[in-house]
């Protein structure tokens, strides 16, 4: 799948490449941009879910332990730090 | 490049995708393999699941935000979005901790009265413990899909 969307990822950056050396306009090239984006968060996204279901799959009827509950909450609390820091600060 | 050339392109991405959302990994899948009760350990793992996904969304949120290019307000809700989720699956992972601390002693307190250590009572005052902190998990897993379901919705628009 994220084969499939890196080259999907690729033609449509290349597609606004040629359409933007063949004179489209700055507003129609702001699709390709787009497309490329959307196909890019999905690419990424993608490959890391199904990363987590063979994950998931191999360690089928193995216990969860402390240790991996508190790493795992520690990461989400660091990353959750991280992105409301970068709002506007009252 | 002419217009319909411009359009036919845009008729070929559009194919792509729909071919493509053909054969994607959706959380729901992900969920569908860790949270299987025909294996052992099912609960926590489904639960742990549950944060390990989120945890797919909110990296993705944590670029949103960092991008230069993204609109203020989109930025906004995506912050107040993963905020609100970020708190639920913290509760998550607090009561699926609480729930295999539970079971370890349950398992420790059965080796004891195998070995006449511990008694049926104690035992079952642990089994009872376990089946409240299961009960729990469960409400906390329901309570969690719309927050993640809400993510999702703003990172891909």
């Amino acid at each position: 799948m994220s084969d499939y969307l890196f080259w999907f990822t690729l033609v449509t950056r290349l597609a606004g490449v040629i359409a933007a050396k063949n004179g489209v306009a700055p507003k129609e090239l702001e699709y390709f941009k787009l497309l490329t984006d959307v196909s890019r968060i999905t690419m990424f996204t993608q490959a890391d879910l199904k990363a987590l279901e063979a994950k998931y799959e191999a360690e089928r009827g193995t216990p969860v332990t402390v240790e991996e509950l508190d790493a795992l909450s520690a990461d989400i609390r660091a990353r959750n730090e991280r992105i409301q820091a970068t709002g506007e600060k009252p | 490049m002419t217009v319909r050339q411009l359009q036919f392109i845009f008729l070929l991405a559009a194919i792509a995708l729909y071919a493509l959302a053909g054969c994607v990994t959706t959380p729901q899948q992900v969920l569908k393999v860790a949270c299987d009760r025909n294996y052992e350990y099912a609960t926590e793992r489904c639960a742990k699941a549950i944060a390990d996904t989120y945890r797919v969304y909110q990296k993705r949120a944590e670029e949103f935000v960092l991008d230069p290019t993204r609109p203020e307000k989109l930025k906004r809700d995506v912050r107040s979005a993963e905020e609100t989720a970020t708190n639920v699956i913290l509760d998550l992972l607090d009561a699926t901790k609480a729930y295999v601390l539970i079971k370890q002693d349950l398992d420790a307190l059965e080796k004891l009265m195998a070995a006449g250590d511990a008694t049926p009572k104690e035992v079952g005052e642990k089994s009872k413990e376990l089946q409240v902190a299961s009960n729990d998990l469960d409400l906390w897993i329901e309570n969690t899909e719309p927050h993640i379901q809400l993510l999702i919705k703003l990172l891909g628009s």
